[in-house]
């Protein structure tokens, strides 16, 4: 399995936490992502699952990642959830969605869920939280 | 390589929006603008450009590949941007080393100094492209 150590170059050179957002709603995406910069975090940005699997495949350092559930493409953000579960379980998930609850059973429906829609400084908060953890 | 600029590089202390459709030569593109002092809007397809240009989200510059992911062409992008925002400059690049050679250019006006040479710019992207082509991670 790959490991962030085995990196030759981090994204977090500024000692800044490294947060991949997962969001296909371009215009969130760009107001979370630069709060989140403006905070003190590096923001790595994924339109949909396949770029935030190719980000993690590339073995760039993310510390969380933060991924919408309903997405385009061949995977959602559950089925990316599962992905990382699989193969990069040690990088926490943040999943959030417009609908209430995470559906379903088992470890994904145990992930950490915010319901959209969320306040800057609240989802802020939460992946700080989750980062301490 | 032709040389698709249609404006000279963005000014001091402006907001760049980055349009690219590969995630791993966006999101180090855009790093390096942003080491150069730019605040740096991220994009993946030309409607992304259009939606965000719709919005009081301040944009100086547009620097875009040839191509989006949505399949637009850069040059069609280019020229709605005009026609409909000419206070916006566009940077139109074609392929990785135009792309970084640009970068570098706009760097050279940015509000700080270049961060690295540009031929690390490329390497790095080279080398997560390589990381993602080999990874065992890979679907």
């Amino acid at each position: 399995m790959a490991s962030a150590a085995s990196n030759d170059f981090q994204r977090d050179a500024h000692g800044k936490r490294v947060i991949l957002m997962v969001e296909d709603e371009v215009i969130i995406r760009s107001v979370v992502a630069e709060h989140l910069r403006d905070v003190n975090f590096t923001v790595i940005e994924a339109a949909n699952a396949a770029e935030a699997i190719a980000v993690l495949s590339s073995q760039t350092h993310v510390d969380l990642v933060f991924s919408d559930i309903t997405m385009p493409g061949e995977l959602d953000g559950v089925g990316l959830a599962r992905w990382i579960a699989d193969r990069r379980g040690e990088i926490p998930v943040l999943m959030t969605s417009g609908a209430a609850v995470l559906d379903g059973s088992g470890p994904i429906s145990r992930l950490p869920f915010v319901c959209k829609p969320y306040g800057l400084e609240d989802i802020e908060e939460r992946i700080r939280q989750l980062l301490t953890q | 390589m032709t040389d698709t600029t249609l404006t000279p590089p963005a000014d001091k202390s402006s907001t760049i929006l980055v349009m690219e459709p590969d995630v791993l030569v966006r999101m180090t593109i855009a790093d390096y603008l942003r080491e150069c002092g730019y605040k740096v809007v991220e994009s993946s397809s030309g409607d992304d450009v259009l939606t965000i240009l719709s919005t009081e989200i301040d944009i100086d510059t547009v620097f875009s590949g040839a191509q989006s992911a949505d399949e637009s062409s850069g040059f069609a992008l280019a020229h709605r941007i005009r026609i409909a925002r000419p206070d916006i400059n566009v940077i139109l690049t074609s392929g990785l080393e135009h792309a970084a050679s640009k970068a570098a250019e706009v760097c050279s006006n940015g509000p700080l100094t270049k961060p690295y040479h540009p031929q690390e710019l490329l390497r790095r992207i080279h080398l997560l492209r390589e990381r993602h082509r080999t990874s065992k991670l890979s679907p």
